[in-house]
């Protein structure tokens, strides 16, 4: 009897509990948290979206450079001569050709001599931090590694102003050489062997972190089997950890790159700002030559964004800048979607 | 027990990971072509004690040790030992089977490249050849040599790494659990083939299993807290343990 | 043994880079630092001497990430607590992830003269004063807000991983606890998940910080080359708050931009001094959001 009772009890308690506040909490409740839901939604699609809008509002600012100029955007020269030209008519028809081949090579140039830095002392740094370093060492390298990777960029522009320019101008430039030059380019120092330099500073720290990363994150099993089998440390390093990690090591020099590319102050700093095409005809004063990038066209000529056709060429700039840094990520997350299985796969 | 020299002679050996003492005053004399077992409860030191033996250890910040440990009556703790010539002496094959990302030819190649970089590919199909062989894996793989050996099962994926260890022919060879994460059928294929090892090598094996200690081993030693416990012929060891503790745990009173 | 030798070189030559360029910049930048420094405006002039200190950078600056921060955290917040709480079963968070992951991407100069060149329209003159002046040919709409408004699209994507990343090691035994207790969803996420992931909010923002204080495209193109406030003077008082934020002015990294010979300031000793100070709150900031690491680990433990 005494069980039936509670069962009764437990039956009916919760009924008459939700039958008298459910009745008027019940469809209120709900409904705010809908609305919360909702709203949170809608900012979520509107951060997303965000790239969306950016993508096209660019693009199509850069239509009209881009339609006059077709092919020859990519494959001519002449940018400041055209951009001048552009600014005193006020852009009429004939002012929207540009060409931007200089700009996209200095881009090039400048991303590739950083990203060899990079997978030379960059590595050997990532290595040397997750394999090699004393215990005592670790601490002051990584946080070393972290605070250059914080350094904002117009301090690596203004140190490499300071002291690379006139190092390069000093010792590498002689008086003949910048002679002999004069006709094509002014050789003062600020030069693409700059731009390298400085950038390598910049995006080196940040290929350090991730790819010491990757290097840590590689499974130990291996790196003790390898070990177990009579490797020397670095043959396992070299053959079985390395390997390993190499997913993480491609995305964060895809992510370096991408840095690199959108980088604007310090090269606009360091290059020259002449939309100079180097010579490999020229040896080794190739490196010596002024360049300037995509990016740091947009900061130099920034001026010119009030008449319209000038505008119009640099959002042509930076859709290129753009396209490239989106391609990048995608790209990156290919590789960094094996991240977490520390970077293996079947073969 | 005394009729052949000792491979591994182990003095007064104890371990330190920070201030934690792992081992204490261990020492312990391991003959060859036998298999000696190492028993105890979990934590007690039997992996820090067999991966003293080829100085992986040396990977841990923390670790500290005191004592000696001579293979072939030479110290491998002396400070001017090459590890890497101790570690191609002495094998190792891990509780999880751990095949490199690569294909089974490849897996079992891959440390005879390492120690003999311009050796013939005919001499290298025949090191691996008779690897797997002896491994008893050959007949399993034979077809799919090019596959990666982490398509393997568990089982072959131990006994590839079984091969991957007898390629670089290595005197001694440790094994840390190496059927834990194996059914019995797989298991039993793995003591067998240690069986026939014992004919060519020393042979070092932790087990929890106390029936495999029994089966495989010619002598156990049976480990707690850090200490040998008791050392000697399995036979005698099993039938009539002369510690106290080493009949309790062999009457399953321990975890 | 070579590729050894070759990467003790490499760490090395990292750990030296960052004393290298610690020890120049306090070599060159320490002995203009002085409290007249920090507290005088800049004032154009061919002597160096005489071009004043860098109060309205720093100003600029605070003013800068203040905004940056007001506009991008609640938009980040509720994104992350999206993202974390209410993705699941949601078919598009896939693509709206990558949305978010290209975003982190976009060089700051695309969002430079994006955030330009949006705002120069004469309808949003509200954020710019300056677009009003048509009869100046170079009337762009820049502005503390309009830069502001553009840093904050800049540090969300980094904001919202970091905010998302701390909500989600939130141990779901809480929440399941509070539903358990028959509260809801969002009262549970406000009253026990946002509370406990406050740390990693904090290390998310700070991190944001950082940025703001450090990127120079953006504030170059959205709040232009002018040193000093330009708004309705004296910019202090509350009147002319909203003037102030309407018009331009500077921040560190413009300022030492501005002064160094690549500029048109060319004082480059005052530049070197901005540069310490600018180091220095970076530096700051960072030996924070490690410190709330370090005792968030400590606590864990
Ligand atoms: N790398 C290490 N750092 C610190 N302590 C360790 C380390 N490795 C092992 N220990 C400690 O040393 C003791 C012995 O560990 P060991 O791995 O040798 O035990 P075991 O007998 O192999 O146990 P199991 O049967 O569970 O594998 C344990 O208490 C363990 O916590
Ligand atoms: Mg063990």
């Amino acid at each position: 009897m005494g069980k039936m009772e509670l069962e009764n009890v437990s039956v009916i308690i919760p009924e008459k509990a939700s039958s008298t506040t459910g009745f008027f909490t019940k469809p209120r409740k709900p409904f705010k948290e809908k609305i919360i839901e909702i709203i949170l939604l809608l900012l979520t699609v509107l951060s997303s979206i965000l790239i969306f809008f950016v993508m096209f509002f660019v693009i199509s600012k850069a239509i009209p450079v881009l339609k006059a100029s077709g092919f020859s955007f990519v494959f001519s020269g002449g940018w400041d001569e055209n951009f001048l030209n552009a600014w005193q008519t006020s852009g009429e028809q004939s002012a929207l050709k540009f060409g931007a081949l200089p700009l996209i090579a200095g881009t090039v140039l400048t991303t590739s001599g950083a990203l060899v830095f990079c997978l030379t002392f960059g590595l050997g740094c990532a290595i040397f931090l997750s394999e090699m370093c004393p215990a005592w060492l670790r601490k002051p390298l990584e946080s070393t590694v972290r605070l250059l990777a914080a350094i904002p960029s117009v301090i690596y522009g203004l140190i490499g102003l300071m002291i690379v320019v006139p190092f390069i101008s000093k010792h590498l430039i002689s008086n003949e050489l910048s002679l002999r030059m004069i006709k094509i380019c002014a050789l003062d120092g600020t030069s693409l062997l700059a731009g390298i330099i400085v950038l390598s500073m910049m995006i080196g720290p940040i290929f350090i972190a991730m790819a010491s990363d990757a290097i840590k994150s590689a499974p130990k099993i291996y790196k003790e089997a390898s070990l177990a089998l009579g490797l020397s440390h670095w043959r396992t390093i070299v053959k079985i950890i390395l390997p390993a990690a190499r997913n993480g090591i491609v995305a964060g020099a895809i992510l370096a790159a991408g840095r690199a590319i959108g980088e604007a102050i310090a090269l606009s700093m360091v290059t020259g700002s002449v939309a100079n095409l180097p010579n490999p005809a020229h040896g080794l004063v190739f490196f010596l030559e002024p360049v300037r990038t995509l990016a740091s066209t947009i900061v130099d000529n920034a001026e010119g964004m009030s008449v319209a056709a000038c505008e119009s060429a640099l959002f042509a700039c930076g859709s290129f800048l753009l396209l490239s840094c989106v391609l990048l990520s995608l790209f990156s997350r290919i590789f960094s979607g094996n991240l977490r299985t520390g970077g293996v796969s079947d073969k | 027990m005394e009729n052949n020299r000792c491979k591994i002679k182990v003095k007064n050996l104890s371990v330190w990971y920070k201030s934690f003492q792992a081992l204490r005053e261990v020492s312990m004399e391991i003959y060859p072509q036998s298999i000696t077992g190492l028993i105890g409860p979990s934590g007690c030191g039997k992996s820090t004690f067999l991966r003293c033996m080829n100085r992986l250890n040396d990977l841990v910040a923390s670790f500290r040790l005191e004592g000696n440990i001579d293979i072939d009556d030479y110290n491998i703790y002396k400070p001017e030992t090459d590890v890497v010539m101790i570690r191609r002496k002495v094998g190792m094959v891990f509780q999880q089977p751990n095949p490199f990302p690569m294909s089974i030819f490849d897996n079992v190649a891959f440390g005879v490249r390492e120690h003999n970089p311009r050796i013939k590919k005919g001499e290298l199909e025949d090191i691996v050849i008779d690897s797997l062989k002896r491994a008893n894996l050959w007949d399993e793989v034979k077809d799919k040599l090019n596959v990666s050996g982490l398509s393997l099962s568990g089982g072959q994926q131990q006994r590839l790494c079984i091969a991957r260890v007898l390629a670089v022919s290595p005197e001694i060879i440790l094994l840390d659990e190496p059927c834990s994460a194996l059914d019995p059928v797989s298991t039993a294929k793995i003591e067998e083939l240690l069986f026939h090892l014992k004919d060519s090598y020393t042979v070092l094996v932790v087990t929890h299993n106390l029936g495999q200690a029994r089966r495989i081993s010619d002598y156990i030693g049976f480990f707690l807290n850090g200490n040998l416990v008791e050392y000697g012929k399995a036979a005698d060891l099993v039938v009539k343990p002369s510690e106290k503790s080493t009949e309790d745990y062999l009457a399953g009173n321990f975890g | 043994m070579l590729g050894h030798a070759a990467c003790w070189l490499s760490g090395l030559l990292t750990l030296f880079l960052l004393l290298f360029i610690v020890i120049f910049l306090v070599l060159k930048g320490i002995h203009v630092i002085s409290w007249d420094f920090i507290a005088t405006n800049p004032k154009p002039s061919l002597d160096q001497n005489l071009t004043g200190g860098i109060f309205t950078p720093v100003i600029g600056t605070f003013l800068l990430v203040a905004m940056g921060t007001l506009f991008a955290l609640p938009w980040a917040l509720a994104t992350a607590i999206y993202l974390a709480e209410y993705s699941e079963g949601n078919l598009w968070v896939g693509p709206i992830r990558t949305g978010i992951d290209i975003l982190s991407g976009v060089p700051t100069i695309v969002f430079a003269i994006f955030g330009l060149a949006i705002f120069t329209n004469p309808h949003l003159s509200l954020f710019s004063t300056m677009v009003e002046d048509v009869a100046n040919a170079k009337a762009f709409g820049r502005s503390f807000m309009v830069s502001s408004i553009t840093m904050a699209m800049m540090v969300l994507p980094f904001i919202i991983k970091s905010i998302e990343e701390a909500i989600k090691a939130v141990p779901s035994a809480y929440r399941e606890a509070a539903y358990g207790m028959g509260i809801s969803k969002w009262r549970t996420i406000r009253k026990i998940v946002l509370p406990s992931a406050i740390p990693g909010i904090i290390t998310g923002v700070v991190l944001g910080i950082g940025r703001i204080a450090g990127d120079t495209a953006i504030v170059w193109l959205c709040l232009g080359g002018s040193m000093t406030l330009t708004g309705t003077q004296p910019w202090w008082q509350p009147q002319n708050w909203l003037a102030t934020l309407q018009n331009t002015g500077s921040t560190l990294t413009t300022y030492i931009f501005y002064s160094s010979p690549a500029g048109e300031g060319n004082s480059p000793d005052k530049a070197f001094g901005a540069g310490l100070i600018l180091i220095i709150i970076i530096f700051a900031l960072n030996s924070l959001v490690d410190y709330w690491g370090r005792y968030r680990t400590l606590r864990e433990e």
